[in-house]
């Protein structure tokens, strides 16, 4: 017959769901799914509220303000990102504590660096007198990216906080439990790293779930052609200037 | 499933034992990091090109959408995880889809323009 166990550590204390799942993994797939509700309203806010009238949206920020250029350095940086992360875990399932270090902090410092990104774009408005209140285009534009960007931030601080946690000491060596004295023979596709990457996996979803955000926002918001009410050649044009912001 | 530790577990698990593995094999990471940044650099180009929005709306939310699978589906395990997860992680995003959709309709979204 085949057994089942619950590692030691994080495991000891949150046993597996009838469903032989993690209920953490769970409880964070079920946060997400929340989150992605909140983004779809705030996201559905800016198209609804993008066009105001003519005289308001016109003195205050446009669609063509967008630095698509800088934008797309933002959208490469959390792409890179993502893929840190991923190596991060895989390195600690791996056993590797040595890369799966390197990995979080070069996770985080890219995620610091799109904030960096995001506080000069946010600047730049502000300091040409286009900020949240200056039109509807720029109210659902900062609420939306000003959402996002917390959670960037959010993620930033979890990810330094892994440093400080005794994430996967217990992991010495990639282990591969056999399960009723048959190889391989497992209750689902769990990693086998008895549980103790669980913290990091958890991070990591979040993490990649603020990137996955951010392609939407980045093709939906930015990309997405938009009319032009002021008359502004914004479209291949502007995008292009924006790039000199680089 | 039985709580026990890992030191009961090979101390008095009939038939159960731990061994070390050879090596995990993990999914192509970087593979797919490349294809993520191909497709947003196709995604900045296509944008800058002066297409007919009934042209380029479509394309680019397909590169958006093919994007979005090789994050959820590599990155965040989705494609070898437990369906599951799956289930939990695709019905928000179609609740969310459809909270876009009726809104967009409900505050004339679709008449004033969208492509």
């Amino acid at each position: 017959m085949a057994q089942t166990f619950t590692p030691r550590g994080h495991g000891a204390a949150h046993p597996p769901t009838s469903l032989g799942l993690d209920m953490r993994k769970l409880g964070m797939w079920a946060f997400l799914g929340s989150e992605s509700l909140f983004f779809a309203t705030l996201i559905t806010n800016f198209f609804v509220n993008r066009s105001s009238e003519r005289a308001d949206y016109c003195n205050g920020l446009t669609y063509a303000d967008l630095a698509i250029g800088l934008t797309s350095v933002g959208a490469f940086i959390l792409l890179m990102s993502s893929l840190t992360m991923v190596l991060a875990l895989a390195a600690l399932r791996d056993g590797n504590r040595r890369m799966y270090r390197t990995w979080i902090v070069s996770t985080a410092l890219l995620g610091t660096s799109f904030l960096c990104i995001q506080i000069y774009e946010f600047t730049e408005f502000a300091l040409h007198g286009k900020g949240m209140s200056s039109n509807n285009f720029g109210a659902a534009f900062f609420a939306l990216t000003g959402f996002h960007g917390t959670h960037v931030l959010i993620g930033v601080i979890w990810l330094f906080s892994l440093l400080f946690l005794r994430v996967g000491h217990n992991v010495k060596r990639p282990l591969e439990y056999v399960v009723g004295g048959q190889a391989g023979l497992r209750t689902h596709r769990e990693p086998t790293d008895g549980g103790a990457g669980i913290p990091v996996e958890l991070c990591g979803l979040y993490w990649h779930f603020v990137d996955l955000v951010w392609v939407f926002i980045f093709t939906l918001i930015y990309l997405l052609p938009m009319d032009d009410p002021c008359g502004e050649a914004h479209e291949a044009l502007s995008a292009v200037s924006h790039l000199t912001v680089l | 499933m039985s709580a026990g530790t890992e030191g009961e577990h090979t101390s008095r698990g009939a038939g159960v034992s731990r061994q070390p593995a050879p090596h995990h094999k993990h999914p192509p990471y970087v593979t797919v990091a490349v294809w993520l940044l191909i497709v947003t650099i196709a995604e900045v180009i296509w944008a800058l090109l002066p297409i007919n929005d009934l042209i380029m709306v479509p394309i680019l939310l397909i590169m958006m959408a093919l994007k979005a699978l090789g994050v959820v589906g590599w990155y965040m395990h989705l494609k070898s995880d437990s369906r599951v997860f799956t289930y939990l992680a695709s019905g928000p995003f179609l609740i969310s889809v459809g909270l876009i959709i009726v809104l967009f309709t409900l505050f004339g979204g679709f008449a004033e323009r969208f492509f």
